[in-house]
C-alpha cells in the first residue's frame, strides 16, 4: 500500500547518510538519506517508479526517482548534477539535512505484474527507478518468469550500481546484458546501442511485460523492436519526465495533453502514451 | 431566501461590518482592496477575486538561509472573517473551477474556508463578456453565499449557503421581501437565460477527437500574433499555474508560490534545456487545448467563465472566440 503524498507541499528533513560518485564523470551521485522523524520514516512506504521532490531550502526543489527498493532501509537517490538545485545537492557534504517530500506518482503496477516474464530496458542514468525495481523483483524472484535486463551506458565509466551489477552478473535466476556504445580499453561485454543489443537479445513478448527508461533517442528505436518481439503496447511499460512544480497535479507545468506525470504517471503504456499529443 | 437593501443604506451596512469582518470591496475599475468609503461597482474589474484564494505571493515555508537548515511551516490564516463584496457570479463560478483540482490544496482551502463571497449582478453584460456561452448562469451565483441584484430602489439579496444566511440572520439594514419581489428575481433571471443561450461549441468540444485537435492546422495562424506575454493568464479568474521559488533575503528565507503562465518558454523547459513546449504555437494550443478540451473531458465543464479579460486586454488583439469557433467547427 502506498500512503497518500502530504498536500501540504512541507518536505520531510532528512539526513544525508552517505553519497557515493557513481560514474567517472562525477556528475552522478547517490544520495543515501534517513528521514530525521521517526514517525514519517515508519510511515514512508514507496512502489519501485515513484519519485520524490528533494529539496535544498533557498535552492529549490527537484522531482528525483527513487533509486531505492521498499525493503532497503535508507532512501536513496542518484542524482545527475545539471540545474540550480541538483547542484548545490552536489556540493553538499554528508551529514547535511535536506528536504523530502514524497511518495508522489503512481509507481510500476508490480503486482499485475506476477507470473510474467519482466524484461527491463535502461539507458544511461535512467537505470535509477529500475535499479529499484530490480531489487524488488529479486526480492520476491518466485512471483515472477524470467527476468531480463539490458542496461547500456555510453561508456564503462557511466555505468551506474557497479558493485551491484558485478554481483547481479553472478546470478542464475536473471539475464542482465551489460552493453557500452563503442569498444573501449578493458571492456569485454558486449558492445552496440540498447535497440541493437535488445533485438539480439530478442526478448519474447508472450506473457512478458517490458519496462523501458531511457534517453528518447534510446526509446524511439527500441520499442519499434520489442514491437516486433511481439510486445503489446500495453505492455510496454515506460517513465515520463517533464519540469515539475508540485507534484500533486495542481501546478500544471507537467501536462502532456490531459495527462499529469506528476500523479497520472511518471509510468505510463506505450497504449496510453499514443493516445496522447508528443509533449514529452 | 431573499432580502432587501436600500440603496442609501449599502455604505453604512459595509460600514458596520467592518467593525467585525475584514471588507473588501472592488475600490477601482482595477480591482478590490479593503472597504474604506470607497466604491467601484459600475462595471466589472480588472483583476478578479481570484487573487484572495491564489495570491500573488502565497508562503509555503519559512528557513533559515544556511545549509541543512530545518524547514518551518508557515500557515497563513486569515486573522478574522473576510467578506468580499461586489464579486461578479462569472468570477465566483470561476472559483468552483479551480476548486475542482485545488479541493484538497490547504492554502486554497484556508483561504475559501474563512472567507464570504458576496456576488454582484452586472446591470449588462460588457462588450467582451460571453459567460452564459461558457454554461455561466449568472442568477445562480455558484461559488457565492449571497448574490445581490440591483434594482431601481437597491438591492434584492439571495442567500445561496449556511454561511450567507449566517452573516444575514442579524443585519438589521436587511429586510425580509415577499414573494412579489422574491418572482421579480426569477423573471430576471428567464429573461436573461432566453436571451443568453449556451453555445453549442462546448457539444462539438466534448466530442472532437483530442489529437485530431491538436493536430489541426489552425493553431499556427491563430497563434501568429501571440506575444506570449500572459497577460491573459494572470487576469484570467480560472487559469490556476503556479511557480515555487525560494526567496533569500540575508539569513532568512522563504518558499513561495507564485501566479505563473504557461505562455512563458521557461514553464516546460527541463534542467537539460529540452522543452517539450518549445516553440510559442505549442504553448499557445496547450492553453486552449487545456480550457477547451482536457479539462472540458475530464470535469464537463470548460476551464473558461466567459469574462472576456483576455479579449479586453490581450495586447495582440486575439480574441478568445476565434479559437473556440476554430476548435468546435474543425
Amino acid at each position: 500500500m502506498v500512503a497518500a503524498p502530504k498536500k501540504d507541499m512541507i518536505p520531510y528533513p532528512a539526513r544525508i547518510e552517505r553519497t557515493v560518485v557513481e560514474t567517472e564523470d562525477g556528475l552522478l551521485k547517490s544520495f543515501y538519506l534517513r528521514l530525521l522523524d521517526e514517525e514519517a520514516s515508519r510511515e514512508f512506504s514507496h512502489r519501485p517508479g515513484q519519485f520524490a521532490m528533494l529539496s535544498v531550502l533557498g535552492k529549490g526543489e527537484c522531482p528525483i526517482g527513487i533509486a531505492s527498493a521498499p525493503s532497503e532501509k535508507l532512501l536513496m537517490f542518484t542524482v545527475f548534477r545539471t540545474g540550480l538545485v541538483t547542484d548545490a545537492l552536489h556540493r553538499l557534504p554528508e551529514g547535511t539535512i535536506i528536504g523530502l517530500r514524497g511518495p508522489l506518482g503512481n509507481g510500476y503496477p508490480l503486482e499485475k505484474f506476477k507470473g510474467k516474464n519482466v524484461v527491463l530496458i535502461a539507458g544511461g542514468f535512467a537505470v535509477t527507478t529500475l535499479r529499484a525495481t530490480l531489487v524488488y523483483l529479486l526480492e520476491h524472484r518466485a512471483d515472477y518468469g524470467e527476468i531480463t535486463m539490458i542496461y547500456g551506458a555510453r561508456n564503462p565509466g557511466l555505468l551506474l550500481y557497479k558493485p551491484e551489477l558485478e554481483a547481479w552478473k553472478k546470478r542464475d535466476d536473471l539475464k542482465l546484458y551489460l552493453t557500452i556504445d563503442r569498444e573501449a580499453p578493458g571492456w569485454d561485454g558486449l558492445v552496440g546501442f540498447v535497440p541493437q543489443i535488445t533485438e539480439q537479445v530478442a526478448p519474447s513478448g508472450e506473457n512478458a511485460v517490458a519496462l523501458v527508461c531511457g534517453p528518447p533517442i534510446m526509446i524511439k528505436f527500441t520499442l519499434p523492436v520489442l514491437e516486433k518481439c511481439g510486445f503489446k503496447p500495453e505492455d510496454i511499460y515506460l517513465s515520463l519526465e517533464n519540469r515539475m512544480r508540485c507534484g500533486l497535479g495542481l501546478c500544471h507545468h507537467c501536462n502532456v495533453g490531459p495527462f499529469l506525470v506528476c500523479k497520472d504517471g511518471p509510468v505510463i503504456t506505450l497504449a496510453e502514451l499514443k493516445k496522447l499529443p508528443p509533449e514529452y | 431566501m431573499f432580502y432587501f437593501l436600500p440603496r442609501e443604506a449599502l455604505k453604512n451596512w459595509l460600514s458596520e461590518i467592518s467593525k467585525v469582518h475584514e471588507v473588501f470591496v472592488p475600490v477601482s475599475p482595477s480591482g478590490f482592496g479593503p472597504y474604506e468609503g470607497k466604491l467601484y461597482l459600475e462595471k466589472k474589474t480588472k483583476l478578479s477575486a481570484k487573487e484572495f484564494f491564489l495570491p500573488w505571493r502565497e508562503v509555503i515555508l519559512k528557513f533559515e538561509a544556511r545549509p541543512g537548515a530545518l524547514p518551518s511551516p508557515v500557515f497563513f490564516e486569515p486573522v478574522k472573517e473576510r467578506i468580499i463584496f461586489g464579486v461578479r457570479p462569472c468570477d465566483a463560478k470561476g472559483l468552483t473551477l479551480i476548486e475542482k483540482v485545488f479541493g484538497e490544496d490547504p492554502f486554497f482551502q484556508k483561504r475559501r474556508e474563512k472567507t464570504i463571497l458576496l456576488g454582484l449582478l452586472c446591470k449588462e453584460p460588457g462588450r467582451e463578456c460571453f459567460g452564459w456561452a461558457m454554461g455561466v448562469n449568472p442568477f445562480a451565483g455558484e461559488g457565492l453565499d449571497a448574490l445581490f441584484l440591483e434594482q431601481a430602489e437597491g438591492y434584492l439579496v439571495k442567500l445561496l449557503s449556511p454561511k450567507g444566511e449566517k452573516l444575514f440572520k442579524d443585519q438589521e439594514a436587511f429586510e425580509k421581501v415577499g414573494e412579489e419581489a422574491q418572482n421579480s428575481f426569477k423573471k430576471a433571471e428567464k429573461e436573461f437565460l432566453e436571451k443568453h443561450p449556451k453555445a453549442p461549441a462546448l457539444e462539438k468540444l466534448k466530442e472532437a477527437d483530442l489529437l485530431k485537435l491538436y493536430e489541426a492546422d489552425f493553431w499556427e495562424g491563430l497563434a501568429l500574433p501571440c506575444l506570449n506575454c500572459g497577460i491573459c493568464t494572470f487576469l484570467c479568474p480560472t487559469c490556476y499555474c503556479f511557480d515555487v521559488q525560494d526567496e533569500v533575503v540575508g539569513l532568512e528565507g522563504e518558499r513561495v508560490r507564485l501566479p505563473e503562465a504557461c505562455m512563458f518558454e521557461l514553464y516546460s523547459r527541463h534542467a537539460s534545456g529540452h522543452n517539450p513546449r518549445r516553440s510559442p504555437v505549442a504553448r499557445f494550443r496547450n492553453r486552449f487545448m487545456h480550457k477547451f478540451k482536457y479539462f472540458l473531458d475530464e470535469y464537463g465543464e470548460p476551464l473558461c467563465v466567459g469574462c472576456g479579460r483576455c479579449n479586453e486586454e490581450c495586447p495582440a488583439g486575439i480574441n478568445l472566440w476565434e479559437v473556440i469557433r476554430a476548435m468546435s467547427t474543425l
